[in-house]
């Protein structure tokens, strides 16, 4: 068996290198999340039922079930003409830098134990040494979100 | 012994993994948990590809889950939206569950239980176009492998069962 340390990043933008597909890929699956959140959450504060938001918006209910059940097809007018039919609101839109907020403590349940540490081969001179432990969230550097270590 | 020592020992073990979100400054709300399978694929970076794309969509569905955000939800396996979140997998019984990342086509189903509320064990995943129709003899086997997962991992622990959604998860989610 060998084992890898793998540093699992998410790097900020950097001046002249292309952002990878997966960082963007990430980031959107999180962006239609939150939307999904914003506009679900409404409906369930409204009250009305799909079959009366779905008589606002002069579509059909199966539509409107569809379109609820996940946000994977939504565009920016899918969310302004829903929010709206809900409850006559508009989405507020501001922005904030996760990658640049510090990093939790709070990681784990209390009842999962320390995460072990598997060093490459040489590290201490085994195979594979498990040379302590640590907590899961590395803090400081910003760009090192997790240490992961592979085993192949 | 509880399923929660079981959990430790086999993250102790490295058969099992424990997966905070990817970005470190995000809460975490609820627990996940990933095979092996999983974890050789859910780590950046993911290759400038149509298959890394989908993959760091995969990632990002489990932190969605972690982090807390609302999820949508079908406990009937024949009856919910297509682009729903979290679904039961028939026969409701064997308490398997599917996250159901539907984009980008194609998706990818991963398949796994809970081992109590707000705690989720990602076993298998797959690419949705291997698995045939709902009840077809591909998505038996997936589920079959789902379930010989957890066994070797929880040979003397069933999966969660609950009476309703509130006791799989504790709140924020749409039932559809």
């Amino acid at each position: 068996m060998t084992t890898s340390l793998a540093i699992s990043t998410l790097s900020k933008p950097v001046p002249g290198s292309q952002i990878p597909l997966g960082t963007l890929g990430y980031f959107r699956a999180l962006n239609r999340s939150a939307a999904y959140e914003l506009v679900i959450g409404e409906f369930q504060a409204s009250g009305i039922t799909q079959a009366e938001l779905a008589r606002r918006l002069g579509k059909g209910t199966d539509v409107v079930c569809r379109t609820l059940g996940a946000p994977g097809n939504w565009g920016l007018d899918t969310i302004s003409d829903y929010l709206f039919a809900i409850s006559g609101a508009v989405p507020v839109y501001r922005h904030s830098y996760p990658l640049e907020a510090a990093a939790r403590n709070d990681t784990q349940p209390a009842w999962l134990g320390p995460i072990p540490v598997v060093l490459p081969p040489g590290a201490t001179g085994g195979p594979v040494n498990i040379i302590g432990t640590m907590p899961p969230t590395i803090s400081g550097t910003q760009n090192i979100a997790r240490v992961v270590v592979r085993a192949a | 012994m509880s399923i929660q020592d079981e959990i430790n020992n086999r993250c102790s073990e490295r058969r099992l993994f424990h997966l905070p979100p990817l970005i470190p400054s995000m809460p975490v709300v609820r627990t996940m948990f990933i095979s092996e399978e999983l974890n050789a694929v859910v780590h950046p970076p993911w290759g400038d590809t149509p298959e890394g794309l989908r993959l760091s969509r995969l990632r990002a569905y489990l932190d969605v889950f972690t982090v807390g955000r609302l999820i949508s939800i079908a406990e009937d396996p024949y009856s919910k939206p297509k682009s729903t979140y979290l679904a039961r997998v028939d026969p409701t019984s064997d308490e398997v569950w599917d996250v159901r990342i539907i984009d980008p086509h194609p998706g990818i189903r991963s398949l796994g239980a809970f081992a109590g509320t707000d705690i989720f064990i990602a076993l298998t995943y797959n690419d949705r176009m291997n698995l045939g129709g709902p009840r077809s003899r591909e998505w038996a086997a997936e589920i079959d492998r789902c379930k010989a997962k957890w066994r070797q991992l929880f040979p003397t622990y069933p999966p969660h069962m609950g009476a309703d959604l509130h006791d799989y998860l504790s709140g924020n989610f749409y039932a559809v």
